[in-house]
């Protein structure tokens, strides 16, 4: 047979290459369904928009209260407020990114047995939609800090980085832990709890020098630690920037991205056949 | 592409299941985990069940063949693998083009968005680039039939407008490879027809399609030729007549074999009273499985009821055509029977049925058997039987086909002429 084939059926079973070629083929596809999650979220609400802000709104409150006010914790001077804040959307894109990602196979089991496309596509998309939540909450917090006299200086410019990593680490937890609860429904209930918990074990509502020294070794294993500050650093001007710590998150998210690819990659095959 | 060159080439194709994931897979992580520390070495018992195996064949563009067999034996499995939502077990398949399938029109289909958003997102999600849709978008909401209803959610769409809807996205996908499953068991007759038609052309410009269906009408109608899956073997492949032929002739003997061998149905086992075979037959007695046109039904259930007996027995039995349903029903307490009250261990009934007006097409029987009003067995489709298009009127013309169930015979007169 002198053509060529399409694609070849068989089984296939251990580690797959990512195909990278093929999920470009279907960016379409991942664009639509972005599209199709930001238009549902805001048909039929009253308040439309409204909602992105007033979840990281409320939250800094009860953080500025709780860190600042109560436990008196560390905000480098920053007003405990917009310090939390700043934390919280940062803390508000990874953690959306994790939990959608995570239930987008599930929520897609209809399409997944019927129609083939590359599987990745489904955690991938989420990350429009929290995209989008992001740069709202950007504006407010630009738009709150100029008016409160804080302006960002040039360290901003290095924000597109921090958010690449935040994307990067928290798409990596999504995708294998979407294929983990395709086949293990457990991890849907487990997730949220873990999320919870790193929202205390990372920077979100107070500051790194908070934490106890001799803690501080455990501490940084977390590479939402070194991310954080650094995203902090980039818009308020904070000291807890350090390069070893960031350098470490950078590492540890890169390769999280690369791993939860390939681990998806890994169980995708048998998707139709579980979900 | 020239119209002889391949589409798909199958080599030793096979899926199994393992029987155990589907029994007793541990549903939760805990699960799995206390099932491995109770028993640390065991390995799931692995009772595989092959669902399709050993298919090999090459099918051409340009052709259209069809996919028969009976529930179970591997038809969607088949489709599944070519569309590639589940990998094969063993085996290979080369496909030359871009595959698109009607699995399940409609998939991806989202309640709150309107028409022209569904048609975005169903179009990317079978595969489409935004700007071919775009192209394509006037022809598909033509074909649809719902643009003034193009702005609204699709939530609001009768269930007809929706399939429609679906459809006219999925057949412009213009893909090399089209599997077809059913779906023309959707929609109304009208919209069918559309649908056909559709195929047609998409068989005539030199794409390959594959249509799987029940309806032995729409697969002579369509395609040359059949393959025939009988337990996950491809039993048969070629001339579409010859692959139906087989397959009823399968499905009738198999229905003798069945009913006397379904001991255990519904709790029954051998002492019990029951159907113990159904056959259709001829004027001569000889097991049939093709009428011609106008020919006459006799159908034999022969019952046992070794120890108990059967007091009064009622038999009960129903023609069905496989498209349309039920064509009539009779029963021996409705129409009278030379069955008499007292105790039966064993009786053979003729039921012999007047010349019936059906028209060409594949029908079934179902038969019941009670005791008074207590229901003893159901047999649902254990027989089924073609009937044969003949030349009815003497005209050289074959009725209608798939144009309702009856032949009508009309007398014409002409009341006034000039």
């Amino acid at each position: 047979m002198a053509v060529r084939p399409t694609y070849l059926l068989r089984p296939r079973s251990g580690w797959q290459s990512l195909d990278l070629m093929e999920l470009w083929r279907f960016r379409d596809l991942l664009i639509q369904l972005g599209v199709r999650d930001v238009k549902l979220r805001y048909r039929q609400t009253a308040m439309g928009v409204a909602w992105v802000l007033i979840q990281p709104i409320v939250t800094a409150m009860v953080f500025a209260f709780l860190f600042g006010r109560v436990a008196r914790l560390s905000t480098n001077n920053i007003p405990p407020f917009w310090f939390a804040f700043t934390g919280l959307i940062a803390w508000g894109f990874f953690q959306g990114i994790v939990s959608r990602a995570s239930a987008s196979l599930v929520q897609s089991a209809p399409i997944i047995s019927k129609v083939y496309f590359p599987r990745l596509v489904l955690p991938l998309a989420t990350i429009i939609s929290c995209l989008l939540d992001f740069a709202v909450g950007l504006v407010i917090m630009l738009i709150g800090l100029v008016g409160i006299g804080l302006i960002p200086d040039v360290r901003v410019l290095l924000l597109p980085v921090w958010l690449l990593l935040f994307l990067l680490l928290a798409a990596g937890v999504g995708m294998y832990s979407a294929a983990i609860t395709a086949r293990y429904r457990d991890l849907q209930y487990a997730l949220p709890f873990v999320i919870q918990f790193f929202a205390y074990a990372s920077p979100v509502g107070y500051a790194t020098n908070s934490v106890p020294p001799d803690l501080r070794g455990w501490y940084a294993l977390n590479p939402l630690v070194g991310l954080l500050e650094a995203f902090r650093w980039s818009i308020l001007g904070t000291a807890n920037f350090s390069w070893a710590a960031t350098g470490y998150a950078s590492v540890i998210s890169v390769c999280v991205f690369v791993f939860g690819m390939y681990g998806f990659r890994r169980v995708e095959r048998s998707l139709a056949d579980v979900l | 592409m020239s119209s002889d060159s391949v589409a798909l080439s199958l080599r030793g194709l096979g899926k199994s299941y393992r029987m155990t994931a589907l029994i007793d897979q541990p549903y939760s992580f805990i699960e799995m985990l206390t099932g491995k520390i109770r028993r640390p070495f065991r390995r799931p018992d692995e009772r595989v069940f092959w669902a399709l195996r050993n298919i090999s064949l090459q099918i051409k563009q340009g052709e259209t063949v069809g996919i028969i067999g009976r529930n179970g034996a591997g038809k969607s499995t088949l489709l599944k693998i070519l569309s590639r939502i589940t990998d094969p077990s063993e085996g290979e398949v080369a496909v030359f083009g871009r595959v698109g399938s009607l699995l399940e029109v409609g998939t991806g289909f989202h309640p709150e968005l309107t028409g022209r958003e569904n048609i975005f997102l169903n179009g990317a999600i079978l595969g489409m680039r935004r700007h071919e849709i775009a192209r394509r978008f006037d022809a598909i909401v033509d074909f649809s039939g719902v643009e003034e209803f193009l702005e609204l959610p699709v939530k609001k769409y009768s269930s007809g407008m929706y399939v429609r809807l679906a459809f006219a996205v999925a057949a412009h996908l213009e893909p090399e490879i089209l599997l077809v499953d059913e779906v023309l068991a959707v929609g109304d007759a009208e919209f069918q027809q559309k649908c056909l038609g559709k195929m047609r052309d998409e068989a005539i410009s030199g794409r390959a399609v594959l249509f799987v269906s029940h309806s032995m009408a729409a697969v002579q109608n369509l395609c040359k030729s059949c393959l025939l899956l009988e337990k996950g073997q491809l039993v048969f492949y070629g001339e579409t007549s010859a692959a139906i032929d087989l397959y009823l002739q399968s499905s009738s003997r198999s229905a003798e074999v069945e009913a006397a061998q379904r001991q255990n149905r519904k709790g029954l086992n051998a002492s019990q009273p029951q159907i113990a075979v159904v056959r259709l037959v001829d004027a001569k007695g000889k097991v049939q499985s093709r009428l011609s046109q106008g020919e006459a039904v006799h159908l034999e259930i022969t019952v046992d009821a070794p120890h108990l007996g059967i007091e009064r027995p009622i038999v009960r039995l129903s023609i069905n055509h496989v498209i349309h349903g039920i064509v009539g029903m009779v029963d021996t307490q409705l129409t009278g029977s030379p069955l008499r009250q007292g105790r039966y261990q064993h009786f053979t009934l003729r039921c012999s049925l007047k010349p019936l007006p059906l028209l060409q097409g594949l029908y079934t029987v179902d038969v019941w058997l009670s005791d008074g009003h207590i229901q003893i067995d159901t047999l649902p489709a254990c027989l089924s039987f073609a009937v044969e298009e003949t030349d009815l009127y003497g005209t050289g013309r074959a009725t209608f086909a798939d144009k309702g169930i009856l032949y009508l015979e009309p007398t014409w007169e002409i009341i006034s002429e000039q």
